[in-house]
């Protein structure tokens, strides 16, 4: 008797086990509380901690069932760095907001799951015609949408209505630096200041989505040995040696100084900049959106929200529900536009424009078609190239390297890794 | 009691085996119904399912290759690939000639749309989706599709608003390829809801719906108002469409029943629901109805069953009744005979009278002959004091003569003769106390002259009990034996006295004291006992006196020895108290 009564004993105790971890929640369930982790780097929305941290605040307010902890970075290496070594610090995050620029690098380490099937679920499929295409460029790759977008600034030009008088809606990046050798050659002043490493970058890696021989290539296609960059390189380069255009790192407010105390007629900034500028300058300001070409804007800038990879995890309905009722509460924020961000929805947009609060709409619409930065390469290697890139242009514009050689060079090594 | 348990039993038996089989093949007969009733009608929903299905995904895929073909057609038309190819936005829209009668027939079904390769030109019939542009959805959507799969047709979820607030559900795409199969635009067919609608508007009936949805789940078109367009469905609830019923319900919580049968062609999953939920409620109802009939069948047949089972079990009953009386010990119960009847039971019935009547004459016979062997051993025991007695008397006769006595033998004869007139007088079985003490006077006469006077005699009998009736000659060879084996050798003082009375009991006590030497305690003890064995002592006076009482009276009766030996010796007879 006292035999069986030990075996009973021992059976209860093993499916008590067996139960506590079947009922374990693998989201950290306290009291039925879903707890979500939100990696955010700064770099995507120029360092606005106080807009994240007013969602977060109403996220949590409105729902119960989940709370929201914020893991704030500086930048978007550290957010990178911290999802690749997730394991090893013994720290998960369930969602991220990182630069939209970051999406294939995500996908390259396995870092970010596709979100199709839950926008399909959530939202249907005309949720994207809601969106404005702009928008949404950087965010599909292979037949899968990777993230949806947050937070979208543009590139625009800032003039200096005291010093310049440009009456275009839009100026395209050649305008724009032959624009600067003018004034320079007028006032024997530096007359431009640009971001040019990141513009270039851009520039340089824009690959055109409509040439057909890109949609037709099988396998990945980067033309960067094209005329148009080797002169706007060439023009770069000599706008940097004559001192007309000065190259200040962005989202650095403190490199705008020059610009703001009334002495450099141009800058090359973004909205979110120049609604800031417009509010500290003591001078006249007009800005327009900077072109690629004619047709073609540069990509608009921003972060957007991703959905964290978890090994071993096949379901991310919570997380989902936690990162869709951010977007709604982010794209809700008709305030946004006072910030200088971008609507990222039509009714976004509308509303924002009625409660007055985008002082200047036109922009939005100079904005033209962008594109996305990186299609038709290969996911896994464009980081190899953007640091290439970055590298090479570094280079020419200190007169290291001339354009046309450098060009060829870095093609032949796009070529290989491209074909590897 | 036990009478009770032992009908109610077979009783219940009876009305148990009467009910079940009443109700039970009636039970049976109403589910068979039911359950074929169901499965017929289900078979039927089942076929309609199936056919109206059959049906409708072959004007689905109808639908389907008619609108590949047209864009097959149109991407092999050679003006549409050179517009293309020059990037030419008036070439382009020299397609209307080729577009337009295509589209003859189909206004207000279908759009179309040549998009070139950068979505920079193109030609459409209507307003096109925002999906359709190039620098942003060239790796996503249709426009991916087209791209990866560029000699094929190819499909993708639509779901947006035209200009005139009309609904595009679906489109379809193919490439457009140059001379050297080169991808030069995409051709895209918008199909709008109301297309695929009409598609299944006359199939199947209005109890039929219809869920269109894709590869990855996403409902293209949904008929039964339970699902929302444009969005996709969880696998798991798609898995179970595929069950024979599927219950959805509405906002409000009302609930539909469906049969489902899916049909899938290309990538597509055409659901077809009929609804069956009126059909459900009438079996629901039936079901409801059969209950109630069944449960007032059941009580009418009980009371019919239990009254039936009574009247069938009356008969078992009587005779049940009449064998426990006659276990009872009354044989006399007889059972009374239907004489309408003439079944079994009435077989039973008269069986059973016979047979009482037959067990009666039995007894009758077997009681008459122990009567006649009880009075045969009766007559045989009295018969022998008769002979003892006469015996004894002759041999005194000759005592005395031997002696020279002859004065008292002559005393002796006249008495003796006075004794066997008497006997012969009185030959009853019974006779009063009275008239045995005439005779038992005549005897202790008899005995005084034989023993000269030796011993007294003292009678006190009650008057109360003189007329009491008692077997002859039971006293006379008790007081014989009292003289004879008592007093004999006692030489004076000897007392022979003879009382009686009635005890507390109303029985009659008579008895017969004498002070003479007593009796050894063992013939004593047999002579209380005697009854249960043969005659041991060869005294043949009590012992016969004791068995005629037994054989008489029963075991109640009898004679008891009292007796101290040396000393006196006193036999009780106790009798019943019986004048007739």
């Amino acid at each position: 008797m006292k035999g069986k009564s030990m075996f009973f004993i021992i059976i209860i105790i093993i499916l008590f086990f067996a139960l506590s971890r079947v009922y374990k929640n693998d989201e950290k369930n306290n009291g039925g509380i879903s707890k979500i982790n939100f990696l955010i780097s700064l770099d995507g929305n120029n360092g606005n901690k106080e807009i994240f941290e007013k969602y977060i605040s109403s996220f949590n307010k409105i729902d119960s069932k989940i709370q929201v902890i914020p893991y704030f970075v500086q930048s978007d290496v550290e957010a990178m760095l911290k999802l690749i070594y997730v394991k090893e610090a013994n720290q998960k995050y369930d969602i991220a907001c990182l630069s939209s620029n970051q999406i294939f690098s995500l996908v390259e380490i396995g870092s970010i799951e596709p979100i199709d099937s839950y926008v399909a679920e959530s939202f249907g499929t005309n949720w994207l015609e809601q969106m404005i295409p702009n928008s949404m460029a950087n965010l599909t790759d292979d037949g899968k949408l990777w993230s949806i977008p947050m937070i979208r600034n543009a590139r625009v030009v800032l003039f200096n209505r005291n010093l310049i008088n440009y009456n275009d809606d839009t100026i395209t990046l050649q305008e724009l630096l032959l624009l600067a050798e003018e004034q320079y050659n007028k006032t024997n002043r530096t007359s431009l200041l640009a971001p040019l490493s990141g513009v270039l970058t851009e520039y340089i890696s824009y690959n055109s989505p409509f040439d057909s021989i890109a949609l037709n290539k099988k396998g990945n296609y980067l033309n960067i040995l094209d005329e148009n960059k080797i002169n706007i390189l060439d023009i770069a380069q000599k706008g940097v040696e004559n001192k007309s255009i000065k190259i200040y790192t962005e989202n650095a407010l403190k490199g705008i100084e020059e610009f703001l105390d009334g002495n450099i007629s141009t800058l090359v900034s973004n909205t979110y900049y120049a609604n800031k500028i417009i509010n500290t300058a003591n001078f006249p300001i007009s800005y327009i959106p900077l072109m690629i070409d004619e047709n073609t804007s540069f990509p608009l800038q921003g972060s957007n929200l991703y959905l964290i990879k978890q090994s071993g995890k096949t379901e991310y309905t919570t997380s989902w529900n936690a990162l869709q009722k951010f977007w709604e509460i982010a794209t809700e924020d008709v305030e946004l536009m006072n910030n200088g961000h971008m609507p990222i929805t039509a009714s976004h947009k509308e509303n924002s424009i009625i409660l007055g609060s985008i002082d200047n709409p036109s922009y939005l619409n100079a904005i033209k078609r962008t594109y996305n930065g990186y299609s038709g390469m290969a996911i896994n290697q464009n980081t190899k190239i953007n640091l290439l890139l970055e590298n090479m242009l570094g280079n020419i514009l200190n007169k290291k390297y001339e354009p046309d050689k450098a060009l060829e060079e870095i093609q032949g090594i796009i070529n290989s890794i491209l074909n590897e | 009691m036990h009478k009770t348990e032992v009908s109610r039993k077979y009783f219940k038996k009876l009305f148990t085996a009467f009910l079940c089989s009443s109700i039970i093949p009636l039970i049976i007969c109403v589910i068979a119904i039911l359950y074929i009733n169901y499965k017929m009608t289900v078979e039927e929903y089942d076929k309609k399912v199936t056919l109206t299905s059959d049906v409708a995904i072959e004007s689905y895929e109808n639908l389907m290759d008619e609108y590949s073909n047209i864009l097959y057609s149109l991407s092999d038309e050679s003006l549409v690939q050179s517009a293309l190819t020059n990037n030419d936005k008036r070439q382009l829209n020299e397609v209307s000639s080729i577009v337009n009668p295509l589209l003859t027939g189909r206004k207000g079904k279908i759009e179309i749309h040549i998009i070139d390769y950068d979505s920079l030109i193109s030609y459409d019939t209507n307003t096109k989706s925002r999906l359709y542009d190039q620098s942003i959805y060239s790796e996503w959507g249709i426009l991916y599709r087209i791209k990866s799969n560029p000699y094929e047709v190819v499909t993708f979820p639509g779901n947006y608003y035209t200009e005139k607030d009309q609904v595009i559900s679906l489109s379809m795409g193919k490439a457009i390829l140059d001379s050297k199969n080169k991808i030069v635009g995409y051709l895209i067919l918008d199909i709008y809801r109301s297309t695929l609608l009409n598609q299944f508007l006359f199939v199947g009936g209005e109890e039929t719906e219809y869920v269109l949805s894709n590869n990855n789940n996403v409902i293209i078109l949904d008929t039964t108002s339970h699902f929302k367009e444009g969005y996709s469905v969880s696998p798991e609830k798609i898995a179970q469409w595929n069950y024979k019923k599927l219950k959805l319900y509405d906002n409000e919580k009302n609930e539909t029943i469906y049969v489902v049968k899916q049909a899938q062609n290309n990538g597509f999953s055409l659901f077809t629901f009929v609804r069956v939920s009126n059909f459900y409620k009438g079996i629901s109802l039936l079901i409801r109805i059969s209950l109630i009939i069944v449960a007032f069948v059941f009580l009418i047949c009980f009371i019919i069953v239990k009254v039936q089972a009574r009247r069938l079990y009356r008969p078992i009953e009587t005779v049940v009744e009449g064998m426990q009386k006659i276990s009872e010990g009354n044989i006399q119960v007889r059972i009374k005979e239907d004489i309408n009847q003439d079944d079994e039971m009435t077989m039973v019935t008269k069986g059973f009278n016979k047979m009482l009547d037959e067990i009666n004459v039995l007894l009758g016979r077997v009681v008459e002959q122990t009567e006649r062997e009880k009075n045969a051993e009766i007559k045989a025991l009295q018969a022998q004091i008769s002979p003892h007695f006469l015996y004894n008397m002759l041999n005194e006769i000759k005592a005395l003569a031997k002696l020279g006595r002859t004065e008292e033998v002559s005393t002796f004869v006249i008495s003796l003769g006075k004794l066997l007139r008497h006997s012969i007088s009185y030959q009853e079985k019974f006779v009063t106390i009275k008239e045995d003490l005439l005779f038992l006077n005549d005897y202790l006469d008899l005995q005084k002259a034989r023993y000269e006077n030796n011993f007294e005699v003292v009678i006190e009998i009650d008057e109360s009990i003189l007329n009491c009736r008692i077997p002859n000659l039971i006293l006379q060879p008790i007081i014989e034996n009292s003289i004879v084996h008592g007093l004999e050798n006692r030489e004076n003082n000897s007392i022979l006295k003879i009382t009686g009375s009635r005890d507390d009991k109303g029985r009659i006590n008579i008895e017969i004291y004498d002070n003479g030497v007593g009796v050894d305690e063992e013939y004593m003890q047999y002579i209380n006992n005697t009854g249960k064995s043969s005659s041991m002592y060869g005294c043949l006076g009590l012992e016969n006196v004791q068995k005629r009482l037994l054989l008489t009276y029963g075991s109640e009766y009898g004679i008891k020895i009292e007796s101290q030996k040396g000393s006196y010796t006193k036999v009780i007879v106790i009798l019943p108290y019986q004048i007739d």
